[in-house]
């Protein structure tokens, strides 16, 4: 295990899908555990290719990353970071639909726990409360459900009604 | 994200490149999103296709909507050939939201469907009054404000019985699983 000034210095590339790469410190790669694992393992040399991430997800998760990595030492200064931190998630992940779920996919795939939940929580506030058509014509989201399916899905819940 | 050129765009969609939409996000991650929603809302989002059907039985989301005695609960469910076969998660959180009497059925025990919070229904049979157990004092009578239950109703007894007469008329009551464990 590295020294923390050392992990400071050292850097780590990543390589989206569609090639671009990004040179971040260890301790915002840490953020991930997927890459996490591959520092101890020490399979970082070069750059990590990372097949499910295009560029522009990347640059956003790395935004995430270099922020929480940052807050873990912030943590030990101040008294309530936490308002502070939660303020800047709010801000961060207040983005078109499309990156939201790119961003939820990417943290699913890196294991990015606090970034999976962030984006799983802005999803299902999306969805909250809206009919099942409603979310079906707006999100545009094919039903592909044979008719038999569909008739025995709808008697699938009747304990919701009881 | 990804090669793959999706087919589903939402209306609010670029056009020409892929979008990654709602309908894209793999059965895992729609169960990670309904760990966020209540029971009635997961349920009715099955019926929007397969992934979100696959989603709303995953295991590991309906263990968070349980509460942590739901094997207890479980325990008190009467007459159940469900016993002897595999329940999925999913199928104990329907069966705890039924009605389940337990203590020869004078108590009900069910899950609230939205937060599954746990209610306990106890019939004025399952109370006792300590030290007046003589039923010259009190009687049962029927109440349409019960459709199971009757009350118990004192008669004639003295002042200093007040506080037992007024606990013994109330029919049932709900007690949150905060305050009661069953």
């Amino acid at each position: 295990m590295m020294s923390l000034a050392a992990q400071k210095e050292k850097k780590i590339v990543l390589r989206s899908s569609d090639g671009e790469e990004f040179e971040v410190e260890v301790a915002t790669a840490r953020q991930s555990k997927m890459i996490s694992n591959m520092i101890n393992d020490g399979c970082v040399e070069g750059s990590i290719p990372l097949f499910n991430v295009d560029a522009r997800t990347l640059a956003k998760v790395i935004e995430y990353c270099r922020r929480h990595a940052g807050a873990t030492r912030i943590l030990d200064e101040y008294d309530n970071p936490n308002e502070e931190i939660k303020s800047w998630d709010a801000t961060y992940i207040d983005v078109h639909q499309t990156i939201l779920y790119d961003i939820l996919q990417a943290a699913d795939y890196l294991e990015i726990k606090d970034l999976l939940d962030l984006a799983c929580e802005q999803v299902a506030n999306i969805i909250r409360g809206k009919h099942v058509e409603e979310i079906r014509n707006t999100f545009n989201i094919k039903n592909d459900f044979t008719v038999e399916e569909e008739k025995e899905i709808r008697k699938q819940h009747p304990w919701l009604f009881e | 994200m990804g090669a793959g050129v999706s087919s589903i765009m939402g209306p609010e969609g670029e056009c020409g490149g892929h979008e990654t939409g709602l309908g894209d996000l793999p059965e895992r991650c729609v169960a990670e999103v309904f760990l966020y929603l209540d029971p009635p809302e997961i349920c009715g989002l099955a019926r929007l296709g397969r992934a979100f059907r696959g989603a709303a039985s995953a295991d590991f989301l309906w263990e968070t909507k349980l509460p942590g005695n739901y094997w207890y609960l479980m325990g008190l469910v009467e007459n159940e050939n469900s016993k002897t076969r595999y329940l999925s998660k999913k199928e104990i959180y329907a069966r705890l939201c039924r009605p389940n009497p337990f203590d020869g059925g004078t108590k009900e025990f069910w899950l609230e469907k939205c937060k599954g919070g746990l209610c306990v229904s106890i019939s004025s049979k399952a109370l006792l009054i300590t030290g007046i157990d003589d039923r010259r004092y009190w009687n049962y009578i029927p109440t349409e404000e019960s459709s199971i239950f009757v009350i118990q109703q004192t008669k004639g007894i003295a002042s200093d019985m007040s506080e037992v007469d007024k606990e013994k008329k109330i029919p049932c009551c709900c007690i949150s699983s905060a305050n009661l464990v069953v």
